[in-house]
This record gives structure tokens, sequence and C-alpha cells, in this order.
């Protein structure tokens, strides 16, 4: 038996005890967030404040104006930029000659009642 | 006799002997200082007198010439008395001391060693106020000075001065207060029969039956001040002018003052009406009268319209007269306002409010807004729809900054943050208008001479200041018109919007942030065994507290349906003049300048008198 025929024999077998062992349902798939990377976009909540960060901010190009959009039912947190004048406008970032940086914006009274909503239960303070 | 008989007839014979006394020459006397009776007999007194009559009518007058020339000959035939001075007081009423300037000199020569004696005609001459007359003799009997009244041959340092003295001065004020009471019930008679008091007025003369006519040349004077403070002239400009043109006042005096301007204004009668007891006096010993009005009306008052001529007319009285109780729009010289309304553009149903102005109520500035209709349909979508059902627009006064235009009301001040002055740029004076139906107030800009134009901040070193100003009009109008409580501070953001050079500033009113000022009891604990005086009392703190609006505790915003640009569609014309609602003034502004004019052709006339 040649040594390439004895290669591909043990990898079939190996195959075949992964096939033999491994059952999907018992899997989960690892949720991404677990490996936070500075290039997903994500915000932070905290209990006064707000930010969002720099990928948000860069994925929105140009955008120094947001509106929040929040669905109760389905708990989801929606971003959309708006006008400067927009009466709910909200400066995200901090638009500089360059480049355009992260902003905590402050909001209690929108926390405060965020927490209890999604009924986070998790003192943050 | 026994032995106790024997006893009680010693005793008895001791205190005989013992009252007895000494030989009188063995006594040395040291003789007292003679007493005020005796001096009054046998030294030179300084002498003086006093003299009151209350009115100075000829009768009272002559009364007064006689006790004048008494007292002074008496005091100079007697050789033992040297003559002082005759203290008097003409047309002062006895019941208050502090008007009688005669009297309080008496006192304080008297004070200054300078009187030893006063004649006086009677208490009642002396004074009417029985607290007055005793303290007053009190003192002068404390300074060695004593008052001889003529009418009861009563000495004030006589044994019995005081006693008599205390009776006849209760009956004077009794006198007085009787007076008062028939005074008074007169008076009332009189007006419940529709006969009222002629006292002097500007611009009439009385007849032979007590009526009033028009005296044509102070009608002048009249008409002029009226037609001027309505066109914006204060009290102190038209005084001012008066006295330059010489008018004389009803005294005949030709020097003018602001007070003497608001009175003329004031009096109903210019405009033909009467109204008898605006003043009243409470205290028939005090003479002072008050105020018969508002919550002090505490005498009946009797009105009777088109009682005389009128120089001017009810609604110009009535235009001048609601000027006057807004002290601080007048201060600002400008002309009676116009009720008005923008009826077209995107202001459409918005009246131009002056802030200080109280003149206009909730109700007339509603009825403004509401004879212009407008409609919804004036905006159209641009762009993309994106659908967004079942979220929410979370509000973004959940997130507080300085950048975003906002404007804070309390009761009588309003304040715009510096966010507003930047939106604009370059805009130092703006107007406000309302709109009751939208519940909203609008801001425009506008040119300084405007007359609804706000200062409502400045460049400071390429700075914007902003100003607190006062705002007692437009307060009371949302105070009333929302139903605010009078000590919170409410505050709203503002949303900017512009379209080329067209800009303006929306607040929305119905949902202020509110911060009031609370107190707290704090009870601090108490130790069992404490004894009652050292515990400790409750404190009271206070603190301001903030409470947002009801909706933030039930929802995060503005329900959403779609995702969507809407925009006025029409023609924005943001600084389009507003409407005159002539009906609804109470003045127009065309009648405004005919009154400037005829003002005018009377000053003229004036001129050519001179």
């Amino acid at each position: 038996m040649s040594e390439v025929q004895n290669n591909i024999s043990e990898k079939e077998e190996r195959r075949q005890e992964i096939q033999r062992v491994f059952n999907p349902d018992n899997c989960q798939v690892i949720r991404k967030e677990l490996f936070a990377s500075l290039r997903d976009p994500a915000v932070t909540i905290r209990n006064g404040n707000i930010t969002f960060n720099t990928a948000c901010i860069r994925d929105f190009e140009g955008v120094v104006y947001v509106r929040l959009l929040y669905d109760k039912q389905l708990k989801f947190l929606s971003v959309t930029e708006c006008d400067e004048n927009d009466k709910h406008a909200l400066r995200w970032c901090v638009a500089g000659a360059d480049k355009r940086k992260s902003r905590k914006m402050r909001c209690p009274d929108f926390t405060g009642p965020l927490f209890e909503h999604v009924n986070a239960g998790i003192n943050l303070t | 006799m026994i032995a106790g008989e024997k006893a009680a007839v010693d005793s008895k014979e001791k205190i005989r002997n013992r009252y007895k006394g000494v030989d009188p020459s063995e006594l040395e006397v040291i003789m007292p200082i003679a007493s005020d009776e005796v001096a009054l007999e046998n030294r030179k007194l300084k002498v003086a007198a006093y003299v009151r009559v209350s009115t100075e009518n000829d009768e009272q007058t002559s009364s007064y010439e006689l006790q004048v020339n008494d007292f002074t000959e008496r005091i100079k035939a007697n050789p033992n008395w040297e003559f002082v001075d005759i203290y008097s007081d003409e047309g002062i009423s006895g019941t208050e001391l502090s008007h009688r300037k005669g009297m309080l000199q008496m006192i304080e020569d008297a004070r200054a060693g300078k009187i030893d004696h006063i004649l006086a005609k009677s208490i009642a001459r002396f004074a009417r106020n029985v607290v007055d007359c005793l303290s007053i003799i009190d003192e002068l009997r404390k300074l060695g000075v004593g008052v001889h009244f003529d009418e009861n041959n009563l000495y004030t340092l006589d044994s019995t001065g005081a006693l008599v003295l205390t009776i006849l001065a209760t009956v004077a004020e009794e006198e007085s207060r009787s007076k008062s009471f028939i005074m008074n019930w007169s008076i009332e008679r009189r007006f419940s029969k529709g006969i009222f008091l002629t006292p002097k007025l500007l611009g009439y003369d009385v007849d032979e039956e007590g009526e009033l006519v028009v005296n044509p040349d102070e009608a002048e004077t009249v008409k002029v001040i009226y037609d001027l403070y309505i066109n914006g002239w204060s009290a102190t400009e038209i005084a001012d002018l008066l006295t330059s043109y010489g008018r004389p006042t009803k005294l005949g005096n030709e020097v003018w003052n602001p007070g003497s301007i608001n009175g003329v204004i004031e009096n109903e009668r210019h405009c033909g009406d009467v109204r008898a007891r605006k003043t009243y006096t409470p205290d028939f010993k005090t003479h002072k009268s008050v105020k018969n009005e508002g919550a002090n009306l505490k005498r009946k008052q009797y009105i009777q319209r088109n009682h005389h001529e009128a120089i001017v007319d009810r609604d110009v009285y009535n235009a001048a007269n609601m000027m006057r109780s807004s002290h601080i729009y007048t201060s600002k010289s400008r002309p009676l306002p116009v009720l008005s309304v923008i009826d077209g553009g995107i202001l459409s149903g918005y009246v131009p409010i002056d802030k200080n102005w109280t003149g206009f109520s909730a109700e007339e500035y509603q009825a403004a807004c509401e004879s212009i209709t407008t409609t919804s349909d004036d905006e159209v979508v641009e762009g993309k729809r994106l659908y967004m059902g079942g979220y929410e627009v979370v509000r973004g006064d959940f997130f507080p900054s300085h950048e975003r235009p906002a404007m804070t009301i309390t009761n009588g001040k309003l304040r715009f943050n510096t966010a507003c002055l930047k939106k604009f740029e370059d805009v130092e004076y703006v107007e406000l208008l309302l709109n009751t139906v939208k519940n909203c107030i609008a801001i425009r800009p506008c040119e300084k001479d405007n007359p609804n134009a706000i200062h409502w901040g400045h460049l400071r070193e390429e700075r914007w200041a902003v100003s607190t100003l006062s705002c007692r009009g437009l307060a009371r109008t949302l105070f009333d018109m929302m139903s605010w409580e009078d000590e919170g501070q409410y505050r709203f953001s503002g949303e900017f919007k512009a379209q080329g050079e067209n800009k303006l500033l929306l607040f929305e009113l119905g949902e202020p942030v509110i911060t009031k000022t609370v107190e707290q009891i704090v009870v601090p604990e108490q130790p069992d065994e404490a004894e009652e005086e050292e515990r400790q009392e409750e404190i009271v703190i206070r603190e301001k507290v903030r409470v947002n609006p009801p909706s933030w505790t039930t929802s995060f915003g503005v329900p959403v349906s779609y995702l969507e640009q809407r925009h006025y569609s029409g023609d924005w014309d943001v600084l389009r003049p507003a409407k005159e609602l002539e009906e609804m003034s109470p003045l127009t502004a065309d009648r405004l300048a005919a009154l400037m004019k005829e003002a005018e052709t009377i000053m003229e006339g004036w001129k050519k008198t001179a």
C-alpha cells in the first residue's frame, strides 16, 4: 500500500469517527458578541447614558445626527440618520475635522425606563 | 382700779403725750421750691396760645382771627406774662396730630423751655382725639407747662384738672365720631338717590345747579392727554409736553407731573360716567382715605353711566385704562396693541403677542387664532418611506443638551437659551406668536421697531449673551390657558425650522418639564427619655424637584409607522405681516392714527395762541 493511500485511509477513518460522535442537536453556535471586536457595531447602555462605538459611526458615513427608534414588543433599538434640526435629533458622535469619534450621551430618563422594560434586572451603577 | 385697767390708762396717756409734739421753736424748716400755682401768681411767665379752626371758610376764618386777637391782647395786657407766640392750625382737623404743624411746633418749643403757660379756647380746639389730647397735656405737664382752657376755666396743673380733662376730651372725641357718622349717613343718602358730589375736575365747570358742563379750553387738554397716552406716550412725556405749552391744571398751576396725568386718565367722569365712593375714610380720627376697590371694596359704590357730557369716547377711555393697567407695557412707549392674526404661510393662525401686554384675555387670543382655518394638508412627504410599524421615535428630550433650543417661562419671566440665538445666527430681535389651537409658540425674526420686538440677547465678544425678559402678559395668558401652577418653572424644547431665508422656532406647550420648590417636613428622631424642652423641632427642608410630563413614564416617544421626511408644501412666508382683527381690537390702527391727528391739531392751536 502506498503512502498516499495510507493517508486517505486515516482521514476517512477520522471523518467517520467524527460523524459517529458529533450530534448537532447537542451543539450551540457560539454568539459573536462573546468575541467582541472594535470592528463590530455595538452600543453600550449604562444606567444614565448610552454610547455607540466607532464601528457604528463609521458605518453611517458622514452622519452626525441620528434618531433612536425603539420597538417595545421586539425590544429592538434602531438608529436612523436625521437632520440636525429634527426635534428628536441626537448628536451621537464628535465630528472633528478629519474623523468622527464616539460620544457618550447622557439620558437617565431613557435608560431607567429602558432597563425596566427589557427586565435587565442588573444594577449597573 | 384693778391692775388691768391702770395699764390701759397709762398706754393711752403715752400716746397722747407723743402726739403733743415738740416746741415749734426747736424745729428748723426748709421751705419747698415754689409750686407752679404759686409761680403763676408771682413770677413772669412765658405765655403762648393755641388756636385752631377746622375749615377754611369765611365763617371759620373770622373765628380764627377773633381767637388770635383775643389771646394776643390778653397775654400782652398781663404784666406778669411775657408773650411768646400764637401757635395756630387753620383748616386742619383736630383728630390727627401729625398734620398739625402749629401744635407740633408748640410742643417742640415747650420742650426747649420757651413756654411756661398755654392758653386755649376749648378742649375741642386743642384736640378731638382723646389719646392725643391727654398725651400732649401729660407731656406738657411733665415739662412744667400748664394749659388753660377758657371754655371750662380748666387748668391742667390743677389737682382736679386730669379727671375733668379726661371726661371733657372723651366728649370732644365723641362729638367728632357723631359728626363723622352724620356725614357718612348724609353721603350714603345722596349717592343712593343719584345726587353725586362734584369736586373740581379738569375739563368741566359746575353750573348753578351743580351739574358738570364741559369747559372747552380745558377739554382740549383732556383730549390731548388721552390721545397721546393711547398712542404710546408715557405720563411723564405728556406732563413735560403740557408744561412746555404752559397749559394750566385745574388749580391753575402750569407745572404738570405724571401723577396728575394718571389722575386724568383714570377719572371716569371724562367719558361721561360717575362712580361714587372710589375712596372712603375708615377712621374718623386718622382722616386717611383708602381706595374702595377690588378686595378692599368695603363701602357701596354707585355708578351712573352717561351722567353728563363726555369729553372722550368710552372706548378711548377704556383703551387708555387698559394700557394703564399694563404698567410694564406703558413704560415701553408703544401704542395700544391691536389684535391681529397671520392669515397665510407656515405661521397661518398664529397671533403676534406682546409679552408684556395684559389687556387681551386667553379667550380673546383663542378667538383670534380660531378666526383662521388651517389644515394639515399643507404637508408633503419627500424621499423614501421605510416601514417601521411598532417603533417609537425616542424623544429627544430624554437626552439633555445645551445644543437643543429651549424656552423657560416662570410666572412673569421668560428666557431663551443660547441655542435658540445660535440657530438664528445674527438675529437680535424676534417676535413671539401664539397659536392656542396648536398650543404652540412660534418665534420669528423681526425689526427692532416692531411693536412686539423682543430683544432676546446680544453678541458680546462674538458670543451670544441671553437676556431674562419680563413677560407678565404672556405668562398670564399661558398660565390661564394651560392651567399651570403659579409657582412652577416651565421648560420647553424647541424645534428649529429653516427653508432658505425663512427661519422660525416652534415650542409646543403640551409637555413642559416643570421645576418647582417643594417643602418637606423632617421630624428628627427623639430619644425616648428626652425631656420636653430637649425635644428637637420639626425641620422644614425646601428643595427643587423636576417633574417630567406624565407621557414620559408610559412611552419612549412618538409612535411611527413610516420613516419619512415631511415638509410644509406651501410658501413659508415666515415674515408675513399679521392681519388686523378690527372687530376684536379695542381701537383700530386707523382710529389710533386719527386720535393722534386730533392731538396734533389741538397742539397746533396752542402754538398759535402762544
